[in-house]
């Protein structure tokens, strides 16, 4: 039961049924009913593993809560009595058991990931250092896995740092983990933002009935006319791309990452569109990133959730931890001081370069780090943490550099505020991002590097380095299609960045045939343009094997 | 006016947003009055509701509604809103159903040709052929009528296999209750009886109806089920052959016009080729046999009298085996008749350098040989009324009308050797017409 399939839709209108059916204080319990079912529908065998994730951090959650709440009461209770120090040497106590506490979960749940999803290749690497053949696990990796763990650790970082209270309601959290249009890839919800719209019944209104409608045949046309075409091309070019020509490589690598943003973002749309139905609003995942100007910028767009996720509960504890603070201040007094004070408009931005690197480099090392996490997330091989490391020491270059590039658009005297230079800057951070998932489809990290190499290499011609022509999978009439569907993504794109409007809104103003009109030809379009059906391998989303 | 203040002070999410605004009634004193945490981007024109991010909406509170007066407006709105989504639903529906239909093509020449068997008045055929594509390239019905007075029309589609005989055969006696059943036994020789491509081609001409929907469930491998009860699962994607799917649509409008289908879903290439036999076995596997008795079991229960099962001449020699006489055994005990023509090609005249298309089928000169000879035997051998309505006959005369420009503009780019496809009654009277008088 895929998120494409009728099997699907026939659920959630079971679902949409049921729940605005039973009373409003029940609703929540009928989500939760539908997660459930659709988990042991989809991955019946895993239940154990979800049902580990979300019972462990429930309790864990509640005990962290109440060490907190009897920490308060034992303070308040021996507030006369006990000194400052007293006080303080208490509160050390429970914030070491908190911490233990914390790091149990902690520990317990990402272990799990790790056995799951990463022992074999570790098993592997290591036993290759040792020369040593260590045993394997037989393991498929449960749906959902690296999405529900980390959503369900968010919420367990919130209860630790008293962001949010812990949920005494196991069926509610239970919901929260396991809320079923967001659990094959996402996004990941934080817990503030979902939970409350879960909880609450909502009123059954027309308005997310058509909107939630909208979303999802968005998403479908994305998913199904555009992704699952590409995934035909990507699938005939991938066997032989060592023999590829250059533009062929290159052909491989855009439609590899347009098919990944379709695919993707599709799916997102229909899991907010699902979600929008039941009147709750799931958190955007994709914000136009092809419009990015920077890398940084662009996982700003891309993945939002993952990256505010791994921003919130990594990059800045890492960030501003004492030992990154010191790090940049004893880099800073390394260097030479100045015998003059440095003008604004020097290299460094009026620092010296010690200063500068002592002010930057906690910050790329924390982004380091993180995009080394971002690359392993996505998969157990050296080459997605080549992947994230890519994008990292991109990101680490500019950070170190910008002074620098500041610098000379001063010198050469190049006007940044210009349309020219905002189209030039896109067109630089696409290619950046289409090189970087060389290392989502390589066999290997090396491989990786070699393909890059090789779409710089001069040699054009739709043909194999062999001599002989190669087919794209698809005819001509689906790469019309495929052309036709990416301008009509580009133009609501472009609209959207232009206005910060939702296309929905503006249509929802128009005359109602132009409405209808649209409305029916977009649930046309998808019903006669999309790949499915007898023989045709469609309705699996790329992100769920991450 | 707008009835909602600018000022947001203390919601933490939209602080988190960077968001300056927040909706408040300005006659309400707190927002807990009007929603509760989690609602926090901008008011509509009504201010009635209020708009999330994703579009989701949430419905005014109690006491809002009162505080505005619109309950009973906004029940009408309501039902307005519901009956739109009805309405919504009900044309999208109909526009894909149209599509469905147009789309449903998997072969253009038994689409159409069985589409024409539909389209005949109820009980106004002697005979009907049921078999593969030898029956309507073997067998030119109105020119048995304009001989014989014969009524005829070939049920047939390229490749059917035995399996389709059963449904085939009820069909024809639920709509023209025929004084004589023909079936070609080649079918029962195929090695796949229930190959997907020969079954769509008949199944998937077939109008929706209970015996379509009984054949699939019988029929048809479990995971080719659901693209065959739901076509559009597997024809949406002839999008591509548009041009195709819209030339069927106006052939079938054709025949709707008209009434009937002018050639009776006769089809020939218009090719000759040389004498060059080849030696094929003739043998019958179990799946044909189970699909012979399974045949056989139903014709006798229909009660059916008239039933003949034919093996058609063609430029192959064969090795006949034991299954064959078995076939024959079968079908006598079960009190059908069988006739084998394959040895009769002196007797009907074929010349095999000139009668045939390719090696199994007839071009214009085999059928205008094998058509009076074939019905020559059934008149003989059977004992059929070919008196017929006047509605009928006025329709066979219109059919035979056409006969002499039809074989004669055949004849001439048969000669010529035109070949490429299977012609029908577009190709028989389009342009061609006339040239072979003229010429």
């Amino acid at each position: 039961m895929t998120l494409t399939s009728l099997t699907f839709f026939g659920f959630v209108a079971a679902s949409l049924i049921v729940y605005y059916i039973v009373p409003k204080k029940w609703r929540y319990l009928v989500l939760l009913a539908a997660s459930l079912a659709f988990y042991g529908i989809v991955c019946f065998k895993y239940f154990p593993f979800i049902i580990f994730t979300a019972l462990s951090t429930w309790a864990g959650a509640l005990w962290l809560d109440k060490v907190a709440k009897d920490r308060k009461a034992l303070l308040k209770e021996h507030k006369a009595e006990w000194d400052s120090e007293q006080k303080k040497k208490f509160k050390h106590s429970t914030i070491i058991r908190r911490r233990w506490i914390l790091a149990l979960v902690l520990v317990l749940n990402f272990g799990i990931l790790a056995v799951l999803k990463y022992y074999n290749f570790l098993a592997e690497w290591f036993g290759n250092i040792i020369n040593m053949q260590l045993p394997m696990v037989g393991l498929l990796l449960p749906l959902g896995i690296s999405f529900y763990t980390f959503q369900s650790m968010g919420y367990i970082i919130d209860v630790y740092w008293e962001k949010t209270p812990a949920e005494k309601n196991i069926a509610r959290f239970g919901l929260f983990a396991t809320f079923f249009p967001q659990i094959i890839q996402g996004p990941i919800a934080i817990y503030s933002e979902l939970a409350g719209q879960l909880y609450e019944g909502h009123d059954l209104s027309y308005e997310n009935i058509k909107y939630g409608a909208q979303l999802i045949f968005w998403g479908l046309f994305k998913k199904m006319v555009i992704a699952d075409r590409l995934a035909v091309v990507f699938n005939t070019l991938f066997p032989v791309r060592n023999s590829l020509s250059n533009a062929y490589s290159l052909l491989l690598l855009v439609v590899y990452m347009v098919q990944l943003y379709m695919d993707f973002s599709g799916g997102i749309d229909i899991a907010r569109g699902v979600g929008c139905m039941f009147g709750i609003n799931m958190a955007e995942n994709f914000r136009r990133p092809f419009f990015s100007k920077s890398i940084s910028e662009f996982w700003r767009r891309w993945h939002i959730s993952l990256g505010k996720w791994l921003k919130t509960y990594l990059f800045y504890p890492m960030a501003v931890s004492k030992a990154f603070l010191r790090l940049g201040t004893w880099i800073s007094k390394r260097g030479k001081k100045p015998s003059e004070e440095i003008p604004d408009d020097s290299i460094w931005g009026g620092f010296t370069f010690a200063q500068h690197l002592g002010r930057v480099l906690p910050g790329c090392i924390g982004t380091l780090i993180t995009f080394f996490i971002v690359g392993m997330w996505h998969g157990a091989n050296w080459r997605y943490a080549g992947y994230g490391l890519w994008n990292g020491i991109i990101i680490l270059i500019s950070m170190i550099l910008e002074p620098v590039f500041k610098w000379l658009l001063r010198k050469l005297r190049i006007r940044v505020d210009t349309a020219g230079w905002r189209v030039f800057q896109m067109i630089r951070t696409a290619i950046l991002v289409v090189l970087s998932v060389v290392f989502d489809i390589a066999d290997n990290l090396a491989d990786g590097i070699s393909m890059i190499g090789k779409c710089f290499t001069p040699v054009l011609g739709p043909t194999t380095h062999l001599g002989t022509e190669v087919s794209t999978g698809i005819e001509a009439a689906d790469w019309i299609v495929v052309i036709t569907g990416l301008l009509i993504v580009f133009a609501v794109s472009l609209y959207q960045e232009k206005t910060g409007k939702h296309i929905r809104e503006s249509l929802s103003r128009q005359p109602l045939w132009i409405q209808w009109t649209l409305g029916i030809g977009c649930v046309v379009v998808v019903a006669i343009l999309g790949m499915y059906g007898p023989g045709v391998a469609s309705g699996e989303f790329v992100y769920m094997q991450f | 006016m707008d009835r909602f203040e600018a000022v947001c002070a203390v919601c933490a999410p939209c602080l988190h947003e960077g968001r300056t605004q927040h909706i408040l009634p300005r006659n309400l004193k707190n927002e807990s009055e009007v929603i509760s945490e989690g609602n926090h981007e901008s008011s509509n024109s009504s201010g009635a509701r209020e708009q999330r991010s994703c579009g989701a909406v949430r419905g005014p509170s109690k006491k809002f509604r009162v505080w505005t007066g619109s309950g009973h407006k906004e029940k009408i709105m309501k039902l307005k809103h519901w009956i739109k989504i009805a309405v919504f639903a009900a044309i999208t529906i109909g526009v894909l159903l149209y599509a469905s239909n147009l789309l449903r093509v998997a072969n253009e020449k038994d689409a159409v040709g069985i589409y024409g068997f539909y389209q005949e008045p109820e009980d106004s055929l002697d005979v009907v052929l049921i078999g593969s594509s030898y029956m309507y390239t073997y067998f030119y019905s109105p020119l048995a009528y304009e001989q014989y007075g014969l009524t005829s029309y070939a049920l047939a589609s390229s490749t059917m296999t035995a399996p389709l005989y059963r449904y085939a055969a009820e069909i024809a006696i639920e709509k023209q209750h025929p004084q004589l059943l023909v079936f070609e036994t080649g079918s029962f020789c195929y090695d796949i009886q229930q190959d997907e491509v020969s079954l769509r081609k008949f199944l998937d001409a077939l109008p929706d109806s209970e015996i379509r929907t009984r054949a699939i469930n019988d029929i048809v491998p479990e995971d080719l089920k659901s693209s065959f009860l739901f076509p559009f699962e597997k024809y949406h994607s002839s999008w591509n052959r548009i041009g195709e799917c819209l030339q069927v649509a106006q052939d079938k409008a054709d025949i709707r016009g008209k009434g009937y289908s002018i050639t009776k879903n006769y089809a020939t290439t218009p090719q000759y080729i040389s004498y060059s036999r080849q030696t094929r076995k003739y043998n019958i596997s179990e799946e044909g046999f189970k699909y012979l008795e399974i045949l056989l079991d139903y014709l006798k229960e229909a009660d059916i009298d008239n039933v003949l099962f034919v093996r058609f001449p063609d430029m192959y020699n064969y090795d006949v085996q034991d299954s064959y006489t078995k076939m024959i055994d079968m079908i006598r005990e079960a009190g059908f008749d069988f006739v084998n023509l394959a040895g009769a090609i002196d007797d009907i005249g074929i010349d095999m350098n000139k009668d045939f298309y390719n090696n199994s089928h007839l071009n214009i000169f085999g059928a205008q040989k094998f058509t009076p000879f074939f019905t020559d035997y059934i008149m003989k051998r059977y004992d059929i009324s070919t008196d017929h309505s006047p509605e009928t006959d006025a329709e066979w005369e219109d059919c035979a009308s056409y006969n002499d420009q039809i074989i004669a503009n055949m004849e001439y780019l048969t000669e010529n050797k035109a070949g490429g496809y299977l012609y029908t009654q577009r190709d028989f009277l389009a342009d061609y017409i006339g040239i072979g008088e003229a010429s």
